[in-house]
């Protein structure tokens, strides 16, 4: 490109940049100082400088279990979308009718067509006491008292697999599209087992993949709101659903801002980790 | 290294034959090439050979093993690909040593094997490197070591030198002949090159619409083609339509009677033939040439000097056209315009 000729290509970033700073970044500053301030119960919010919320939070067992039970539940549910979304793209990319894969990519993405919400009220449908489910159940003569599902962690992770795994899915499938077939056959012909070849051959060069479809998914629940709230209910409490109880139940806003600080903070750190971790291990991907 | 013996080998996807009930043997360490046109079904013979592509019909043997039924992992064969498929991952030892490891071999033992085989393509400096480090004509030599260092029964070429310069084709192609030759291995190439395949393959077979249309050594196809498509798939030829009048008489259509001694198994004295022969053969000069056969008078259409020789398009007084290729200095200068004598042997002369 010529030098000096119009304005910097640099411009184009401002109107975005400009949305960046007035609807992020500002609010983020806003809501950190909040978590600076004290909570009263008449004033709501009292101008201090205190880590005073930081460390209730850090030193009540209960908020502790919570991050704890939303860490596990979301690299639980980013694991469970990994193993069933390698399958899943591996064979739509290899799929070599056309109408048929654009059909099948359509419908995995279909569920992001509608709201999350509307989705998790479809699982409550499903998996409530007299939920399909149950009824399922109790007509084969399973059970005799519907089997308690919603409300449990078990539901919880089966709504947010369902609900992260078109990414995961997509992320995948299109970078395995990238991977030629003949990559397959070398090792193939010299030897591998198609097991062997899989894991000595597919799985490093779908490596990049796996890292940004599993990042995606792991921000995505470890952020999840309505499905937590609607699946786990009062009994299966995580992050989100908490910081959104404290700032419009409680009227905490100091701690709730902490919280939701807590909570930023423990996934950007995972995300920076597993990076790191993967880029030993497998090289720049 | 073993003998190879396809039997009646066929491949045909939904209606479409790529492979028609096709037979061959190739010999344990003989260079065999398979060349055609794209989609006269050599590469799908590559690959019902390395168990990549399942054969509809027929039987494949390596030596006295049937692998017909075999997978590909367990065949033992060495595929040099088209694009190399050097894992992009692994270093260029990894990439050599990877079918050694599914032999489960001891460490030691891969590494020597992996060293000697870099040695003999000449990289054993580069094996550290990463595949997208290398060259095109480097790349191709680590898929050359990674395919003949696992010691197979067959080693199976699929175009290659396709992807590669002229320079550089022309310096593999020693390599290669070189390599396979010390080391025996029974080999198939297949190639739509004419020039590789002849350069390469001690014998040819050329194929056509999934059948074989000639199998020979490389001066058999171009001396004495089986068929039309063969005489000019290797090669250039002059080919004048007529038919077989005697033993040795062809006259064609435009009524100039031609001397032959090679006549193909399909073209019968009756029916509608053609007469061929190479432009190379032909003399071209003012005066005819009374020591041979044949002869015809033409004008000089069009001259193009190509270094080593120069062609001349001559026109017929029937309007056809024959190409000439003559020493690139003629004893007497000719132009465009001239009229010309062209002679022939009868040797040089065939009917297909």
């Amino acid at each position: 490109m010529r030098r000096g000729a119009g304005p910097p290509p640099s411009l184009l970033l401002s109107p975005a940049a400009l949305v960046i700073t007035l609807g992020l970044l500002l609010p983020m500053a806003m809501m950190f100082r909040f978590s600076l301030n004290r909570y009263s119960a008449n004033e709501l919010m009292t101008q201090a400088l205190t880590l005073a919320n930081y460390a209730r939070f850090f030193s009540d067992p209960f908020y502790l279990g919570v991050l704890g039970k939303t860490i596990a539940v979301a690299m639980i549910s980013t694991f469970v979308a990994l193993v069933l979304g390698v399958p899943a793209a591996y064979f739509l990319a290899r799929l070599s009718a056309p109408r048929l894969k654009s059909a099948l990519i359509l419908l995995t993405v279909i569920p992001l067509l509608m709201g999350n919400s509307v989705r998790t009220a479809g699982w409550m449908v499903l998996l409530g006491d007299r939920g399909l489910c149950n009824a399922i159940l109790i007509f084969l003569g399973l059970t005799a008292e519907p089997v308690r599902i919603l409300y449990t962690g078990k539901a919880v992770l089966i709504a947010l697999v369902a609900a992260i795994l078109p990414y995961m899915i997509i992320s995948l499938q299109s970078v395995l599209e990238g991977i030629e077939r003949v990559y397959e056959e070398a090792a193939l012909t010299l030897g591998a087992h198609p097991a062997t070849m899989f894991r000595r051959v597919l799985l490093p060069m779908l490596m990049p993949g796996i890292f940004s479809g599993s990042l995606l998914c792991f921000i995505l629940a470890m952020n999840a709101y309505a499905t937590p709230l609607l699946i786990g209910g009062p009994t299966f409490q995580m992050m989100a659903p908490l910081v959104y109880q404290q700032l419009t139940k409680v009227f905490d806003w100091p701690f709730a801002s902490s919280m939701a600080f807590v909570l930023m903070a423990v996934t950007i750190i995972s995300v920076v980790l597993s990076s790191v971790f993967v880029q030993r291990r497998y090289g720049r991907v | 290294m073993a003998k190879i013996a396809l039997e009646n080998l066929e491949k045909r996807f939904g209606s479409f034959v790529a492979v028609e009930s096709l037979s061959l043997e190739i010999a344990d360490g003989e260079f065999l090439a398979l060349l055609g046109p794209s989609g006269c079904g050599k590469t799908t013979i590559l690959r019902m050979i390395s168990g990549l592509t399942e054969a509809t019909r027929g039987r494949i043997h390596f030596g006295a093993r049937d692998v017909t039924g075999l997978p590909p992992y367990a065949r033992n064969i060495g595929l040099v690909f088209q694009g190399y498929a050097l894992f992009p991952h692994m270093t260029v030892a990894e990439n050599v040593a990877f079918g050694l490891e599914m032999r489960a071999l001891d460490r030691g033992e891969i590494g020597h094997r992996v060293h000697s085989a870099l040695e003999t393509v000449q990289l054993a400096g580069l094996a550290s490197r990463l595949p997208r480090q290398l060259s095109g004509g480097q790349q191709q030599r680590v898929a050359l070591a990674r395919a003949i260092v696992i010691r197979p029964d067959a080693l199976l070429l699929d175009e290659p030198l396709s992807a590669l310069d002229a320079k550089l084709r022309q310096e593999l192609r020693q390599e290669i002949r070189r390599l396979q030759r010390s080391l025996g291995i029974t080999t198939i190439c297949v190639t739509h090159d004419q020039e590789e395949a002849l350069s390469l393959a001690t014998r040819l077979v050329v194929m056509h619409h999934g059948r074989i249309e000639q199998i020979g050594t490389p001066s058999d196809l171009y001396e004495r083609p089986a068929s039309r498509f063969v005489a000019e798939f290797i090669g250039k030829s002059n080919f004048l339509d007529g038919r077989v009048v005697a033993k040795d008489e062809f006259v064609t259509k435009s009524g100039f009677v031609f001397r032959f001694q090679r006549q193909s198994a399909r073209a019968s004295s009756h029916e509608a033939s053609s007469v061929g022969f190479r432009p190379e053969k032909i003399e071209i000069g003012r005066a005819r040439n009374a020591a041979l056969a044949n002869h015809v008078e033409g004008t000089v259409d069009a001259i193009t000097y190509l270094g080593a020789t120069t062609e001349y398009e001559v026109r017929l007084p029937s309007l056809e056209r024959l190409t000439v290729h003559a020493g690139a200095n003629p004893v007497e200068p000719i132009g465009i315009g001239d009229e010309v004598t062209l002679s022939w042997s009868s040797e040089a002369t065939f009917v297909v």
